[in-house]
């Protein structure tokens, strides 16, 4: 190799180097036991140069402080409940559920059960609704059990009535190839779709059966009823491939103060091992169908990806600010930036500390927050197992689509006729000047009692969603625009002929960290007792939750407030326990729970103002 | 030692030099640290004195002009070692650093010309802080500061005279600072909310600079006695400043300038008898004494002796070995810091062609509890490995 610069060191030099080094390691090992570690030298100068702060925590209660806005939202993804593991029936207090099932009849010989017997001496010709509600071992099982079938107060009724209505399609006149599309149409309308059945069409076929309430979840909870008029209906062709969509109407549902009649079934928990759990067609016998042959027995449709052609659709009577498990809605919450500034300076200088300075721009690098809560005042709340509800606080900001002027809620009205086709525009990620869809709505008036609102997709049609709204009722829409993290809410409000719009985008969202640590042990703390700030007891008046992540954003971020919002969502968990994972019942933190539990919590709302308690800890940052 | 593996030290030590002597005069955001001696170990060996002491061979960064004497091309390497002892009125804390301040190329050429490229580093900062008795346990506050000020440096030394000498260099500057500022609020069990809490993992403020100053020296070479002066001017820097803090989304920036104070420094030496010199130098850099700030003009003087043994190329080791020593006194150009020394030295002459190994040993002790606040005493170590070659010398001296 030819030296860079021919700078020739003697041999002398050479071994001198060689003779230092085992010097200079030992040097280097010296110099290393001579160092002390850390150095904690200097306090003194640093204080004097505002390196580090005399007093560097300031801590702040901001009790009653009004939010903003508030507003309640039911989660995306869809609140159908598509193909869930547990189907809900009935009613309770003021939630109600529908539900649906499809079942696709390919084989043939299963309508031949049913004109001939399932065996040649088989007198038995019914076609029979099977439904298993899930039955759990003694034990604390049994005491959740009853908690959710009775409510704490044990008022279950012994039966609830239901209409079976079904719509039957079968493949004659259709091309074999254009099947699967049909059924793909029928899916989406009967199944996917939560409209109610003043806006479908007649049924096929009318039946209408009467389920065990209290006792449905003894002897493996199963349940089969006969359905002789889908069954006359699938005989006139019964050479014919069907598809049934049925789904069960309560009728004589109890009022919202007297006895339940809730019940639940397994949805898509009848898969695999557990088929015989969910909702089954049963062909020409009476046995119990986990012990009957596959042939006789058509478990729901096979939706792809081992989901089952479930759903049910919950409806909640009471007030829309309530927060809903599980039904998921929570509770938006937004404030004043400023104002809140303003309450925290007051808050230091009561404490004979000067604030720190405000500062134009973008961001404000005034304080760090190791921690802030935020603490919602619950007025009432109903826990249906009694056992304490999780909650989750969910930080977010929100874009305020069209109304950056203003920083309101976008918010609009249209009546039948309308038929706007860009109210929204939906733009490629990182890219707002390639736009992949102008979003439209189209109102029309069906009859004196209802309004029909579609959502148009210029390009992805199959977007496309339809809602219907009855005057006077407030539905929501929810679709995602290029992420889970990008989901848009639309709520609707007919008043005839208007129909009200709110919208608003939420750009980024988290959960705030409620994973807390033992002082003592400095381990995760998972005892349920223990983790206040995570569950809401049925005792407790208020919610609080960790917050730090949101405060951070609202007080660092100047421009909050004018082109953008920070929200805080106090939302309640999706499952709250799981019977099959307790161990020590009560004491423990539950797993995820495959019964979806009915819990209200109202907050406190006192003439349309909602307030709250902030604690504050403030790290004063120096201007640098 | 390989030349590749000479050049891969040098590579090295641009990568080291980013940690060097503790001290907290690093902390002061108005200043850029602690200034590096740009003398080789021989000078620092004198008390960081040796302005005008001519030799035969060797970079001189701060007086370039006196390279145009040299004999050969040269290259030179310092490191330095130190064992620092803070204390302040409740602690104390020992620790070792290690820097490589600066390397030097001098091309002598056939005519008394010698073209110079310099490395150096020129101040620095290092500096932490991690108290472990906090005395806020809520918030146990951290800080710690990093990088300093680089020099990039050419010069044209030129003699036209056998008796002076004068030197022209372009100074880059280039500045690369870091300072951080975390607390943690999870130490604290009794504090059930803030032991719960986030930490402050970085509040850190970086800062980029760039500039450039002209320079000049020139020495004045007699049998019997020799003078220098060197001057640099005033450099204004351009600096980008980042301002990123964890858990938060920001990344503030903000540019501005400021300047590096012009500095002046003469020097003399005395030779009573051939292999003896004297020396003495005297320097001054005007910072600008700022309102709320703690700049203030720097100034500091230095003396030493060198005895240079004469033993010829048959003679006892020992009897061709220099031995030096000599003291000073400077006041840091920050919070009036005073800066007491005295130095020791070696030079070992490796071989017959002039290379050398200089060693020198400096005791030195800054601050007070009175007005700094801290006390700083440190032995530092400094060993400068100069090589010469015949590069760009005329065929026939080559031997």
């Amino acid at each position: 190799m030819v030296p860079l610069f021919p700078i020739a060191f003697p041999k002398s030099l050479r071994a001198t180097a060689k003779a230092c080094l085992p010097a200079a390691i030992a040097a280097s090992l010296f110099a290393g036991c001579i160092s002390d570690g850390p150095n904690q030298t200097g306090t003194q100068f640093l204080e004097k140069h505002d390196i580090l702060l005399t007093t560097p925590v300031y801590h702040v209660k901001l009790k009653a402080f009004p939010a903003d806005s508030f507003w309640t939202t039911d989660q995306y993804p869809d609140p159908e409940h598509i193909s869930d593991t547990i189907i809900l029936a009935g009613s309770k207090g003021k939630f109600s559920a529908e539900p649906r099932f499809a079942w696709n009849i390919s084989d043939t010989a299963m309508l031949d059960s049913l004109a001939d017997g399932y065996v040649a001496a088989d007198s038995d010709k019914a076609l029979r609704l099977s439904l298993t509600s899930p039955a759990l071992s003694a034990g604390p099982d049994t005491l959740l059990l009853q908690n959710l079938v009775n409510g704490a107060e044990g008022k279950a009724a012994d039966s609830a009535e239901f209409d079976a209505w079904s719509w039957v399609f079968d493949d004659s006149g259709i091309a074999s190839a254009a099947w699967s599309d049909s059924i793909n149409t029928w899916n989406r309308r009967y199944l996917y779709n939560g409209e109610d059945v003043s806006i479908l069409p007649p049924p096929t076929a009318k039946d209408h059966i009467v389920l065990k309430v209290k006792e449905a979840y003894h002897n493996h909870g199963l349940q089969a009823r006969g359905l002789a008029g889908l069954r006359k209906a699938l005989l006139k062709k019964s050479a014919s491939r069907h598809i049934v969509h049925l789904r069960l109407i309560q009728v004589n549902a109890p009022g919202a103060e007297s006895l339940s009649t809730m019940l639940r079934f397994g949805g898509e928990w009848g898969t695999q091992a557990y088929v015989a759990n969910g909702a089954l067609l049963l062909f020409g016998k009476t046995a119990d169908a986990t012990t009957g042959n596959g042939k006789n027995r058509l478990p729901t449709l096979d939706l792809g990806n081992d989901h089952r052609a479930v759903a049910y659709t919950l409806k909640y009577s009471g007030a829309r600010t309530d927060l809903l498990n599980s039904r998921q809605r929570g509770l938006h919450v937004t404030f004043d930036r400023g104002r809140m500034l303003d309450s925290i300076d007051a808050g230091l200088r009561a404490q004979g500390i000067t604030p720190q300075p405000r500062v134009s721009g973008k961001f404000s690098l005034a304080y760090f927050v190791p921690f802030a809560s935020l603490s919602l005042p619950i007025d009432t709340a109903s826990l249906e197992t009694g056992l304490p509800l999780p909650v989750n606080m969910l930080t977010m900001t929100d874009s305020l689509l069209g109304d950056s002027l203003s920083g309101g809620i976008r918010d609009f009205s249209l009546r039948e006729g309308d038929h706007p086709s860009d109210i929204w525009t939906l733009t490629e990620i990182g890219q707002p000047d390639v736009i992949r869809n102008h979003v439209g709505l189209t109102l029309n008036q069906i009859n004196s009692s209802l309004i029909r609102v579609i959502l148009t997709y210029s390009k992805d049609t199959v977007l496309n969603d339809t809602v219907y709204l009855a005057n006077g009722e407030s539905k929501q829409l929810t679709f995602s625009g290029q992420s889970s993290k990008r989901v848009m809410y639309v709520t609707m409000t007919a008043k005839f002929p208007d129909v009200r719009f709110q919208s608003y985008l939420v750009v980024r969202s988290g959960f705030e960290n409620n994973e807390l640590k033992d002082p003592a042990t400095g381990k995760s703390i998972d005892e349920l007792a223990k983790k206040v700030p995570r569950f809401f007891h049925a005792s407790d008046t208020a919610i609080t939750l960790r917050a730090t992540g949101g405060i951070q954003s609202l007080l660092n971020r100047s421009d909050l407030g004018t082109a953008a919002l920070q929200g805080f969502q106090f939302l309640p968990a999706a499952n709250a326990i799981n019977p099959k994972g307790i161990n020590a019942y009560g004491d423990t933190v539950g797993r995820e729970l495959p019964f979806p539990v009915l819990d209200v919590l109202t907050p406190k709302i006192e003439s349309g103002r909602l307030k709250v308690d902030l604690d504050l800890y403030l790290y004063p940052l120096k201007a640098r | 030692m390989s030349r590749i593996s000479v050049f891969f030290l040098a590579g090295s030590a641009l990568a080291l030099g980013a940690r060097a002597e503790t001290s907290p005069l690093s902390v002061l955001s108005e200043g850029y640290g602690i200034e590096v001696s740009g003398n080789s170990a021989r000078e620092r060996a004198m008390g960081d004195a040796g302005l005008a002491s001519v030799t035969k061979q060797g970079p001189s960064i701060l007086n370039p002009s006196r390279t145009a004497f040299n004999e050969k091309t040269s290259f030179s390497a310092t490191f330095d070692s130190d064992l620092d002892w803070l204390q302040d009125k409740d602690n104390s804390n020992r620790s070792t650093t290690f820097l490589i301040p600066d390397i030097a190329l001098n091309f002598q050429g056939r005519i008394p010309v010698n073209v110079g490229l310099y490395y150096r580093q020129r101040f620095h900062r290092n500096f932490s802080f991690t108290p472990l008795v906090p005395s806020s346990p809520d918030a146990v506050q951290t800080f710690t500061t990093e990088g300093g000020l680089y020099e990039l440096a050419a010069t044209l030394a030129y003699a036209p005279k056998p008796w002076i000498a004068l030197a022209l260099g372009y100074n880059f500057l280039i500045g690369r600072e870091r300072a951080i500022e975390s607390a943690t609020f999870d130490q604290n069990s009794s504090n059930g909310d803030l032991f719960n809490g986030v930490n402050l993992k970085g509040d850190t403020v970086s800062t980029r600079s760039s500039g450039g100053y002209p320079s000049l020296s020139m020495t004045v070479r007699q049998p019997k006695w020799s003078l220098a002066a060197a001057a640099g001017l005033e450099a204004t820097l351009d600096r980008t400043q980042t301002r990123s803090v964890t858990a938060m989304t920001s990344a503030d920036k903000a540019t501005a300038t400021r300047t590096l104070p012009w500095t002046a420094q003469i020097g003399g030496a005395y030779k009573p008898v051939p292999n003896q010199s004297l020396a003495l130098d005297i320097g001054y850099e005007a910072w600008e004494e700022l309102s709320g700030t703690q700049l203030n003009p720097a100034f500091k003087i230095g003396g030493g002796y060198e005895f240079q043994g004469k033993g010829g190329a048959y003679e006892a080791y020992y009897s061709k070995v220099a031995w030096r020593g000599g003291m000073g006194y400077e006041k840091l150009y920050l919070g009036e810091t005073d800066l007491y020394y005295a130095t020791l030295g070696t030079g070992l002459p490796l071989g017959r062609r002039g290379n050398l190994l200089d060693i020198a040993l400096k005791y030195g002790h800054r601050g007070d509890l009175e007005n700094n606040l801290w006390t700083e005493d440190f032995l530092k170590v400094s060993v400068t490995l100069t090589g010469v070659s015949v590069w760009g010398q005329p065929i026939r001296k080559r031997r």
